[in-house]
C-alpha cells in the first residue's frame, strides 16, 4: 500500500493513526470525503487492481442494512455490514468489479458506531436471534492484520448473545481467531471453489488447501464454520472439479459440526456484467453464455439446475438437510 | 500511431522538451502540434478554456493517443526549480477535482506530490497547500471522460513563490527550469507504459475482414465484435475466416456463433 487518502476530518483519529504507522512509507493524502475519490467518473478498474491505494474514511447514515431475501442461514432477521469498501483479492466473478468504479480500498475506521447499529438493531427484535453478516463489500479478515476490525467486533458480539455474526473469508489470517476464544454466536464461514477454479479465476486467494487447512485448525479452536459454495461455475469438466473438492473438504473437516453449508449460482445483475465484460474482454469466465432475468445474467436454467443439483446430492450425502442452505432452489 | 502526449501552455514551455524528444512541427488545423517517434507535444496555449478547447480538439483526431502528461511552469511556496506532480487537480472557479491514480513508488518520479490549484489569472498568492497554475483543470476536464485517470498526470516546476514573484520571470529561465521536468517526464512515461493493453489483434482482424466482406448492419457488428471475442476466448483460438465466410451472409453467421458459444464451456 504506497497510497493513503485521510480525510480530513479523521486525520487525528487513533485509528488512523495507527494504521498510517503500519505504512512509514505511504504518501499520505489529504482528502475532504472519500467519496471525491472513491467515485471519481474515469477511473479504471483494472488498472487500479494492480497497484490499489487506501482510502481511510468516516462512515456516515446507515452502517447496517438488511440483506437480499434470499441471503440467510436459517435466521429470520438478517443484515449486513461493511467496514471495508473493495477485496484484496481479484476474484474475476466478483460483482464489486461491477459496481464500483475504483478497485481502491477504503476502510471506514468509526467502528464503534458500527458496533452501535448492530446493538440497536439486534434490539429491535428482542430474545429474537438476529443475524449480521460481515464481508458483503469485502473480505472479513484479509486486511484484519492492518484494520483490526474483526478483533474489536468479536469483542462486542461477545456481548450481544441475541446477535450471530458470520465473518465470510477466503482468507488464512486467521491467527487472531486462534489466539482468542471462540464464542458461540459466530460463524467464519469460508468461500470454496475447486483448485483449478482458485488458480485461473480467484488471484491472489489462498489455494483450496490452505483454507481446508484453516477451517480445520478454526473448527479445533471450537469456532463454528460455514462452508460457502458459491459461485458454482459451469466448466467441461465441472462434475470431475467439484467431486474431488467436496472429497478434500469432507474429509478433512468433522461434517457434524458444520455449522452451515450454502450453494449458490453463478449470477450477476446485468448492468455489472457490461463493466466487468469492458474490463476483462479476454475472461473465458466471463465469455460463457448467459441468461438475462429480471435484469440479472446467470447460465441458462438446464445448466444451472444440473450443476446446482450435482452438488447438492453430493453436499446432502455428507451432512443433515439443517446444514444446508441453498441460495436458490434446486429442483 | 498510438503515442503518450505531452501538453504544455506556451511556446517557451515547449523549446526544451521539442528539443530534447526531437520532436517536429506537424501542420493540422487550429493545434500547435509536434511529433517524434516516441511522443508528442501539444502547446494548448494559455489558460483553462485554451487548454481544455486545445485537448479536446487533439483527442478527437488523436483517439488512439495512450497517455497525457501536462508539464510547466507555476508558482508555490517552495524553492524555485522544484519539480511537482500532482496528487489532486483542483479548478479554483469551480471547485472541482481531480484525484490521479498515481503510479506504484517504486515506478514513480521522483518529485513532491502537491495539490494544484488551476487559477484563472495569474496570482501573487502563494499558500503552502497549493501549487498555482492556469491549465491543469482545462486538460483534466478534457482529458479524463476519455483517458482513465492512471493516464493523465501533470508535472509542474516552480518558477516563482513569495520572494521571486512571477512579475519578474525572466523568459530566459523558463528553459532552464522546464529541463528539471525531463526527468519526470521520462519516468512517468515508462511507469504508464507498463500499464498492460489486451492484445485482441487477432479477433479484430477477424472482425475487419468478415465485415469488409459481408454485409452487417451496426447492431450486426457490434453482436458480431462481442461474440468473436468471446469464442476466440473460449475456444483459444479465433474461429476459421473461411468457415464463416462460407456462411455467406450475416444471419447464418451469427447463427453459427450462437450455437457455438452455446456448446462451448472452459475448462479448469
Amino acid at each position: 500500500m504506497d497510497t493513503i487518502y485521510v480525510e480530513n476530518a479523521i486525520a487525528h483519529h487513533a485509528r488512523v493513526k495507527t494504521i498510517l504507522t503500519r505504512f512509514p512509507k505511504a504518501r499520505v493524502i489529504a482528502i475532504e470525503r472519500y467519496t471525491d475519490v472513491f467515485n471519481a467518473p474515469s477511473q479504471n478498474f483494472r488498472t487500479q487492481k494492480a497497484n490499489p491505494a487506501l482510502i481511510l474514511a468516516y462512515k456516515h447514515g446507515n452502517k447496517v442494512l438488511p440483506t437480499p431475501p434470499d441471503y440467510h442461514i436459517g435466521g429470520a432477521h438478517n443484515y449486513y455490514f461493511s467496514h471495508m469498501l473493495n477485496c484484496i483479492y481479484d476474484c474475476r466473478y466478483c460483482f464489486l468489479q461491477g459496481m464500483y468504479r475504483s478497485a481502491n480500498y477504503v476502510v471506514f475506521v468509526n467502528y464503534e458506531d458500527f458496533f452501535t447499529d448492530i446493538a440497536e438493531q439486534m434490539q429491535q427484535h428482542g430474545e429474537q436471534e438476529s443475524w449480521f453478516f460481515s464481508g458483503y463489500d469485502c473480505d472479513s479478515l484479509a486486511l484484519e492484520p492492518v484494520t483490526e476490525f474483526i478483533a474489536a467486533c468479536l469483542d462486542q458480539f461477545e456481548k450481544l448473545p441475541c446477535a450471530n455474526l458470520e465473518i465470510r473469508t477466503k482468507s488464512t489470517q486467521i491467527r487472531q481467531l486462534l489466539s482468542r476464544q471462540a464464542i458461540p454466536n459466530c460463524v467464519i464461514a469460508y468461500s470454496l471453489s475447486p483448485e483449478p477454479i482458485v488458480a485461473a479465476e480467484e488471484h491472489k486467494t489462498a489455494s483450496l488447501e490452505k483454507r481446508i487447512t484453516a477451517l480445520k485448525a478454526l473448527q479445533d479452536h471450537g469456532w463454528k464454520v460455514g462452508l460457502r459454495f458459491d459461485p458454482i461455475l459451469k466448466a467441461t469438466n465441472a462434475q470431475a472439479l467439484y467431486a474431488d473438492m467436496f472429497d478434500a473438504v469432507f474429509e478433512q473437516l468433522e461434517t457434524s459440526k458444520i455449522h452451515s453449508i450454502s450453494l449458490g449460482p453463478f449470477r450477476l445483475p446485468t448492468q455489472f456484467y457490461k463493466k466487468m465484460i469492458r474490463l476483462y474482454p479476454e475472461s473465458k469466465l466471463l465469455s460463457t453464455n448467459l441468461t438475462a432475468s429480471n435484469n440479472m445474467l446467470s447460465y441458462d436454467p438446464e445448466t444451472e439446475n444440473s450443476l446446482l443439483k450435482f452438488c447438492e446430492t453430493r453436499i446432502l450425502k455428507t451432512v443433515k438437510p439443517d446444514q444446508y442452505f441453498p441460495c436458490v432452489s434446486v429442483s | 500511431m498510438t503515442k503518450p502526449c505531452i501538453i504544455t501552455a506556451l511556446p517557451i514551455e515547449s523549446k526544451c522538451l521539442v528539443d530534447n524528444y526531437r520532436l517536429s512541427f506537424v501542420k493540422t488545423a487550429n493545434l500547435n502540434l509536434y511529433d517524434g517517434d516516441k511522443v508528442r507535444l501539444l502547446q494548448c496555449g494559455l489558460g483553462k478554456l485554451s487548454a481544455a478547447a486545445s485537448v479536446n480538439l487533439f483527442l478527437h483526431l488523436y483517439p488512439q493517443t495512450t497517455s497525457i502528461i501536462n508539464v510547466g511552469i507555476a508558482g508555490a511556496d517552495l524553492p524555485i526549480g522544484t519539480v511537482v506532480m500532482a496528487h489532486t487537480i483542483r479548478d479554483k472557479g469551480s471547485n472541482r477535482k481531480w484525484y490521479p491514480h498515481l503510479p506504484e513508488s517504486r515506478n514513480s518520479p521522483k518529485a513532491e506530490l502537491k495539490e494544484i490549484l488551476t487559477v484563472d489569472k495569474p496570482c501573487d498568492e502563494y499558500k503552502s497547500e497549493f501549487v498555482y497554475d492556469m491549465e491543469a483543470s482545462g486538460i483534466f476536464s478534457a482529458a479524463c471522460p476519455r483517458l482513465n485517470t492512471a493516464l493523465v498526470h501533470s508535472v509542474k516546476v516552480i518558477s516563482d513563490n513569495v520572494q521571486n514573484s512571477w512579475t519578474a520571470l525572466s523568459k530566459n529561465k523558463v528553459p532552464e527550469l522546464m529541463l528539471k521536468t525531463i526527468p519526470c517526464i521520462d519516468q512517468l512515461l515508462l511507469a504508464m507504459a507498463s500499464n498492460k493493453t489486451i492484445d485482441q489483434a487477432a479477433t479484430t482482424a477477424l472482425f475487419d475482414e468478415l465485415i469488409s466482406t459481408l454485409h452487417f448492419t451496426q447492431t450486426e457488428q457490434h453482436a458480431l465484435k462481442d461474440k468473436l471475442q468471446r469464442l476466440t476466448n473460449l475456444l483459444d483460438e479465433p474461429p476459421s475466416a473461411t468457415s464463416l465466410l462460407n456462411l455467406k451472409n450475416a444471419k447464418n453467421i451469427h447463427a453459427h456463433l450462437d450455437a457455438k458459444l452455446e456448446s462451448v464451456a472452459p475448462t479448469y
